[in-house]
């Protein structure tokens, strides 16, 4: 009897230390992803002319209240114009259009594999490390998206994009009639050739 | 005879000229060419929400052996591991002008109006907010915080069912459709009174 006692205990305790072991050692155990039904949240109209799209790739690391990661991320910027918020002017016989400012928007892409986090550490702390929270990787990727609008304006794409828009509304708008219905000149304006944002910034 | 040529000359460089300033201001212009140049025109765009979770799986929801032992295991361990998040994906319905045909404008010179036929609206996908919204996250006992790692792998299933579910959804998408063409005819409308035409716009199908 005290034998059988004996071999249920070493096989209980061989089984705990298992458990054990196998909790220590594996990784986080494969999560449950569930989601629920995509929802439309909004639809609404506009007129909006886009005269450069960006796609680009990037590997980034960087690193938020000591805590670091790295990552890969596909970003989608684009160069838009607001067509609803044209500025006409009339003086005399000549139509003014002003070319509005650009809007310069930066989005990841919307594909599955867009966004690839390879490591991700506590620079800090080796003992009791701490994670990079939603929070701070979300301040991370404002950073991100910062960086990138400086690029798309450093690298001259915004003043491409103000010509881009302003060669395909020359022809739209030059035929426009004056205030009096009559035909008239009309002059298409560009007051930031080098973006508006510069100007801002 | 010296006389009578240099005038001549000079009536064919009046005529040149004036021909000239008469082209700058032109009231008939080529339309097809000229909405042929803008290109891609954005009419509507629709906001679609996602909301996933990442948690302990459950014995209910484990089909497989492995997952249900998985399940069992997850029970035993002390405290609990959950996070809500979600982000936005954008979905734009736009009208290519640079594909209108000639056939696809008709001009009525004698009394203004103009009939164009528009290309069909289409769909594509303009991109996803780069942020993961935390809705709700509880980590208690001795669970290990949720990793970016863990976040980036639910994002990416969640953006395979949003690609797949908006592309379901006909319902919305004609709504999407529908507000873009309604915006299309009323802005060209407008641009072409402006040119002095009366315009009926239509979309091919």
């Amino acid at each position: 009897m005290k034998r059988w006692i004996k071999a249920l205990a070493a096989i209980l305790a061989a089984v705990i230390l298992g458990y054990v072991i196998w909790y220590f050692t594996r990784e986080e155990a494969p999560r449950d992803y569930s989601t629920r039904e995509a929802t439309i949240k909004q639809i609404e109209s506009m007129v909006d002319l886009c005269t450069l799209d960006i796609h680009e790739e990037m590997a980034v690391k960087d690193s938020i209240n000591g805590k670091w990661i790295v990552a890969r991320q596909t970003i989608k910027g684009r160069v838009r114009f607001d067509l609803d918020s044209l500025h006409i002017e009339y003086r005399g016989d000549t139509t003014f259009v002003y070319l509005p400012p650009e809007r310069v928007e930066e989005l990841e892409d919307a594909s599955p594999q867009a966004y690839e986090v390879f490591d991700s550490w506590d620079g800090s702390r080796t003992v009791f490390a701490r994670t990079l929270t939603a929070a701070e990787e979300n301040a991370l990727k404002r950073r991100w998206q910062k960086r990138t609008v400086d690029r798309i304006y450093s690298r001259g794409y915004v003043r491409r994009a103000r010509e881009n828009a302003m060669a395909s509304l020359r022809p739209l708008f030059s035929a426009m009639r004056g205030p009096s219905g009559a035909a008239g000149h009309v002059m298409i304006v560009d007051p930031a050739p080098g973006g508006y944002m510069r100007i801002a910034r | 005879m010296n006389k009578s040529l240099l005038s001549v000359f000079f009536a064919v460089v009046m005529a040149i000229v004036f021909s000239a300033c008469g082209k700058q201001v032109d009231s008939r212009p080529d339309l097809t060419n000229r909405l042929q140049d803008v290109g891609r025109l954005e009419l509507s765009k629709m906001t679609v929400g996602k909301v996933g979770m990442i948690s302990d799986p459950t014995y209910d929801h484990a089909r497989t052996l492995s997952e249900k032992a998985e399940a069992i295991f997850s029970n035993m361990k002390v405290g609990t591991r959950i996070g809500v998040y979600s982000y936005d994906t954008y979905i734009l319905a736009y009208i290519d002008l640079s594909q209108i045909r000639p056939e696809d404008v008709e001009i009525d010179e004698e009394n203004s109006i103009a009939r164009i036929t528009l290309p069909p609206v289409e769909i594509m996908t303009d991109g996803r907010e780069p942020q993961l919204h935390e809705v709700h996250s509880r980590v208690t006992g001795l669970r290990s915080s949720i990793r970016p790692e863990e976040r980036a792998k639910l994002k990416a299933k969640m953006a395979a069912e949003v690609k797949k579910e908006v592309a379901a959804n006909k319902q919305a998408i004609g709504e999407m459709k529908k507000a873009a063409e309604e915006k299309g005819r009323v802005w060209l409308t407008n641009l072409l009174r402006n040119w002095g035409y009366e315009a009926t716009i239509e979309y091919r199908d």
